[in-house]
């Protein structure tokens, strides 16, 4: 393109290939966004036909809400589980599967049917599972902790949510991983080995550097789908037992439509916000530097 | 890549064999379930059915208006992706090619922005612009899917876009085609893999999705979609748990037969090497 | 090259125009859901029914086919979808209210949508002659005009599991010593004497058990609620208290091993199946329990309190059909009709003998005589409190639940545990 000066249709189907895209999202998201932000300083409580403007009120009192801290920090918590529970089983998965030479497409495809399900679905039969089946494997194994469904105490029940989600969100990742595995040239491997390098030396300084596209884009969309994470502790614990579950998506819900508090919801919204998108700079800036371009 | 340990290989056997007991077990448990009655479901949940019943499947089918909702679950999830196929890739080889330009580089940065908005800020806010504009209906569904697969799809294309040669477009101009020549030429081909995980990744957000259509296809249960159909399940037939799995599963097979049919596709779309420099 | 650009324009125009029609197609039968009339004199109106219960939607489906042998110009449509509170929460913010629906008019909620004018004032109408005056008394909004017509009750009892009680001599229990000693048999003779269903049911426990410990708690709660006093602080509410948790932890000691991993629907399948001998349910309850078991004998009684005298049965308005004030007057016309036509006592006897609820229009009688012990003592000892959040802010509520919860499964010491019940409605109080 530098080469050759571009004419001026084409620099009008540039412009135009954007366009449509720019209008829908300008209109049922940008716009949402500023009216959601705009209700996170009023007291609007989704029923009054009118509201006024208070500031940072719905901040502050939220700040100063011992339930909202726990709030985040379950979220934190759930957060950090689904990261490291999808990211470590997805590379392992990828790397697994890619490795395999029989049956390899057979199980690929297995491997990927999680991804088919929805997580509503999916926590309705974990619920059922963990009621009916872990207590019956506790007593073959003898082991005292599944005596009764893992959701039943506030020491597991977050574990027990975390897995349902990982069973669920780890597929993709793994499939996104495989195809950042086709991107390693074939003959570094070879060299490598004949330079004598070990499985594990090969995976550091070859697969891992040429995995750190993917990486990011994995790494991104777990995080943000911890950090907003809803369906799987709504569908099996409801946020209990004890708040151990109640991230802050439960959270929102609830204030949104069962408490009548609809403008604190969306300043927790905000808040959410305001933490996705510094962890994704963050995440982004980290993993920027170290790979191959 | 010949020689592999064999410590490497009998690990890596045992995790894809531990990986396929975790998957298979839950679904097994599903299906088994919806050939029992409650009764028999009570005496043994994880047990081979003793007598195949099908009357699960039989009051589903009858009992609800089950195709009219596996139609509009179709026509949401198929034209919606169509669409979400043709505007991604364009917009995004157009910033892609001309991020040196502002005013690419700011819609670049305007539509990511989207990626750390919490689905739940634009909830309320959403429902209420799609009851002022009238578009509490399928066709609603599908522009609102649309609007709402940009900050991923432009995500994932651009850096994929910026990553491919330029050689082969280069070479494409100087053989006399024009930009618009060159994206669905070339770079239509070229992006493939993205393609192909961006689509199944919304199409399965669209057919699975429950939130939106509860919020949008609420007036009337002829646009009801199938999560919306097997949700409702929860409190309809809350005790009757192997109906329930008959719903679940009934509602995830399509989706299954599709990839059963397509997977090779699927599968290839999403690992398949097209990118060879 | 511009042809190409054209061509563009122009197919992305038809795919726009395609998926236009595809919307169109898919609605077309019933493109005017809200909207109402047609050309051809009829009116169509859209019944929000929020009670998702298989039973209950088939009981409204009868008698609203029945008036349309009557009706012909009024097609009402029953809407019932998951969700359905907060499928109504974002109907209401959007404003976008459906003509006729249900919903539950002694909760605070329901008084906010009054005051906002979401809701067609319907004092006077002839049908409130044939509600049951106890209920109606309850549900007047805050302005005392009545904006809503009960249709139905409930209530939270113990169902017990008649066989169970025959085989081992046991009479209903009518005081909490009564109910402790046939606990305690029960468990001599190696049955289960309760289910909990704390995973998601403590709520309707923590109501229907406060009701009947500390007959005055509710309005208690409520003085705490408004800042007047602290369940710490003051002598009388601590001992009320105190004592509600004691017997809470004595109750618990008669449960499921698994009552926190237990839901409700789990519970009334375990209940069915005769895991245990009582639970502690809501009228709700009993259609998924003969759904489970068909043949199974069981009955209700009220929770005994510490006397006869004191014991007091929660129960309240279980939704009641409300009329929107923006529909048209067409609308509103025909929803009337429909209101009159339903609180007639044939009609509402359908209803209750289809649905399996207990209705409150004049001269319906219930259908299973099991029950009639529970809907007597409602009725003729007058003992009655209505659910909390009639009184009580929902966050409250809500959160109250989640500190019982959490009382019950760490058993903290009482002090503790009233300080926590302090703190949670302080916290959650706007």
């Amino acid at each position: 393109m530098k080469s050759k000066r571009e004419s001026t249709a084409d620099k009008l189907t540039n412009f135009l290939f954007t366009i449509p895209a720019v209008v829908l999202y300008s209109i049922f998201f940008i716009y949402a966004v500023i009216v959601g932000v705009n209700y996170s300083f009023t007291d609007w409580n989704g029923i009054a036909k009118t509201y006024n403007y208070i500031g940072f009120e719905n901040y502050k009192s939220l700040f100063e809400n011992q339930y909202f801290w726990n709030t985040l920090w379950v979220t934190v918590k759930y957060a950090l589980l689904l990261v490291v529970g999808v990211m470590i089983t997805s590379l392992i998965l990828a790397l697994c599967l890619n490795s395999i030479k029989h049956l390899k497409t057979l199980t690929k495809s297995i491997f990927f049917i999680p991804a088919m399900i929805g997580g509503v679905t999916i926590s309705l039969i974990f619920d059922q599972i963990y009621y009916r089946l872990v207590p019956v494997i506790g007593e073959m194994l003898g082991i005292s902790a599944l005596s009764q469904s893992p959701l039943a105490s506030a020491k597991t029940a977050l574990i027990a949510v975390v897995f349902v989600n990982v069973w669920q969100a780890v597929a993709m990742p793994t499939m996104i991983f495989m195809a950042g595995l086709q991107t390693v040239p074939g003959d570094l491997y070879e060299s490598a080995m004949l330079d004598g390098a070990t499985t594990f030396q090969r995976f550091r300084y070859i697969t891992l550097p040429y995995l750190m596209p993917t990486f990011t884009i994995n790494m991104v969309l777990t995080i943000k789908a911890g950090i907003t994470s809803f369906d799987y502790a709504y569908a099996l614990t409801a946020g209990g037992p004890s708040r151990s579950t109640t991230v802050i998506g439960i959270s929102i819900y609830n204030d949104a439509f069962n408490n009548m508090k609809f403008s604190l919801a969306n300043a927790e919204a905000v808040i959410l916000f305001i933490i996705i998108a510094l962890l994704s700079l963050i995440q982004i800036k980290i993993s920027s530097k170290g790979g191959v371009n | 890549m010949k020689k592999e340990g064999l410590g490497w290989r009998i690990a890596r056997d045992i995790i894809i064999l531990l990986g396929l007991i975790l998957i298979l077990a839950p679904l097994y448990i599903v299906i088994i379930n919806t050939f029992k009655d409650l009764e028999q479901a009570s005496k043994g949940f994880f047990l081979f059915p003793e007598q195949w019943k099908f009357d699960n499947y039989v009051e589903l089918f009858t009992k609800n208006n089950f195709w009219t909702y596996a139609k509009n679950s179709t026509i949401i999830s198929v034209v919606a992706i169509i669409l979400v196929a043709v505007i991604n890739p364009a917009i995004s080889y157009a910033i892609a090619r001309n991020f040196h330009k502002k005013y690419y580089k700011a819609v670049y940065f305007y539509i990511i922005l989207g990626l750390f908005v919490p689905f739940q800020v634009i909830m309320l806010p959403l429902t209420k612009i799609m009851t002022n504009m009238n578009l509490l209906n399928i066709t609603g569904l599908i522009i609102l899917y649309v609007a709402l697969s940009l900050t991923k799809g432009v995500f994932m294309f651009v850096n994929y876009i910026q990553s491919l040669p330029l050689e082969i477009e280069e070479a494409a101009r100087i053989d006399g085609c024009n930009t618009f020549q060159v994206f669905t030429k070339i770079i239509w081909h070229l992006i493939g893999p993205m393609l192909a995980t961006l689509v199944v990744m919304d199409v399965l957000w669209f057919w699975n999705d429950f939130m939106l259509p509860l919020l949008l296809l609420n007036k009337t249960q002829d646009y009801w979609t199938l999560p919306l159909f097997q949700y409702n399940f929860k409190t309809e037939y809350s005790f009757n748990y192997t109906m329930a799995f008959t719903a679940y599963f009934t509602c995830m097979f399509p989706v299954l037969v599709v990839y059963a049919i397509g997977q090779k596709h699927i599968i290839a779309g999403l690992t398949a090497g097209a990118v060879k420099s | 090259m511009k042809r190409r650009i054209f061509a563009t324009v122009l197919s992305s125009l038809m795919i726009a125009m395609a998926f236009a029609g595809c919307g169109k197609d898919a609605g077309s039968d019933n493109s005017k859901p809200a909207a109402g009339s047609n050309n051809s004199g009829k009116i169509e109106l859209e019944f929000f029914q929020q009670q998702g219960e298989e039973a209950i939607q088939a009981g409204y489906e009868a008698i609203i086919a029945d008036f349309q042998k009557e009706n012909p110009d009024i097609v009402i449509k029953q809407n019932t979808v998951p969700d359905s509170l907060k499928v109504l929460a974002s109907r209401i913010a959007t404003d976008d209210i459906p003509p006729l629906l249900t919903d539950w008019p002694t909760q605070m909620q329901f008084k906010e949508k009054v005051k906002n004018g979401y809701y067609e004032k319907l004092t006077g109408q002839e049908f409130f002659s044939q509600v049951n005056e106890d209920y109606l008394a309850m549900t007047p909004a805050d302005d005392g005009e009545y904006y809503a017509m009960p249709y139905a009750r409930n209530y939270m009892a113990v169902f017990y599991n008649m066989d169970m009680f025959e085989e081992n001599g046991i009479e209903i229990p009518t005081t909490w010593d009564e109910f402790i000693a046939v606990c305690d048999t029960f468990k001599e003779k190696g049955i289960t004497p309760l289910n909990f269903p704390l995973k998601d049911g403590v709520g309707h426990i923590f109501q229907a058990t406060t009701v009947a410990f500390v007959p005055d708690g509710v309005e208690e709660l409520v003085e705490v609620q408004e800042g007047k006093t602290t369940l710490s602080e003051n002598a009388e509410y601590k001992a009320d208290f105190s004592g509600y948790a004691d017997k809470m932890m004595k109750l618990m000691e008669y449960g499921n091993e698994d009552a926190f991993g237990m839901s409700t629907t789990m519970m009334q399948e375990s209940f069915a199946n005769g895991n245990c001998a009582m639970i502690i349910s809501g009228s709700y309850g009993r259609g998924n329990i003969l759904l489970a078991n068909p043949d199974m004998r069981f009955g209700a009684f009220a929770l005994p309190g510490d006397t006869v005298d004191s014991t007091t049965c929660l129960t309240g308005v279980n939704a009641a059909l409300c009329v929107s004030a923006q529909a048209s007057e067409e609308e509103k016309e025909a929803a009337f009709t429909f209101l009159n036509y339903i609180s007639q006592t044939e009609v509402a006897q359908k209803w209750s003998d289809e649905s399996g609820e207990p209705s409150i229009i004049a001269g319906t009688e219930y259908a299973d005589e099991n029950f009639a012990p529970i809907l007597n003592f409602i009725d003729e000892k007058g003992q009655v409190h209505d659910w909390m959040a009639s009184t009580l802010q929902n966050n409250v509520v809500n959160e109250l639940y989640n500190t019982v919860q959490s009382f019950l499964l760490d058993k903290p010491s009482t002090d503790q545990f009233l300080k926590n019940m302090d703190d949670t409605i302080a916290a959650s109080v706007q």
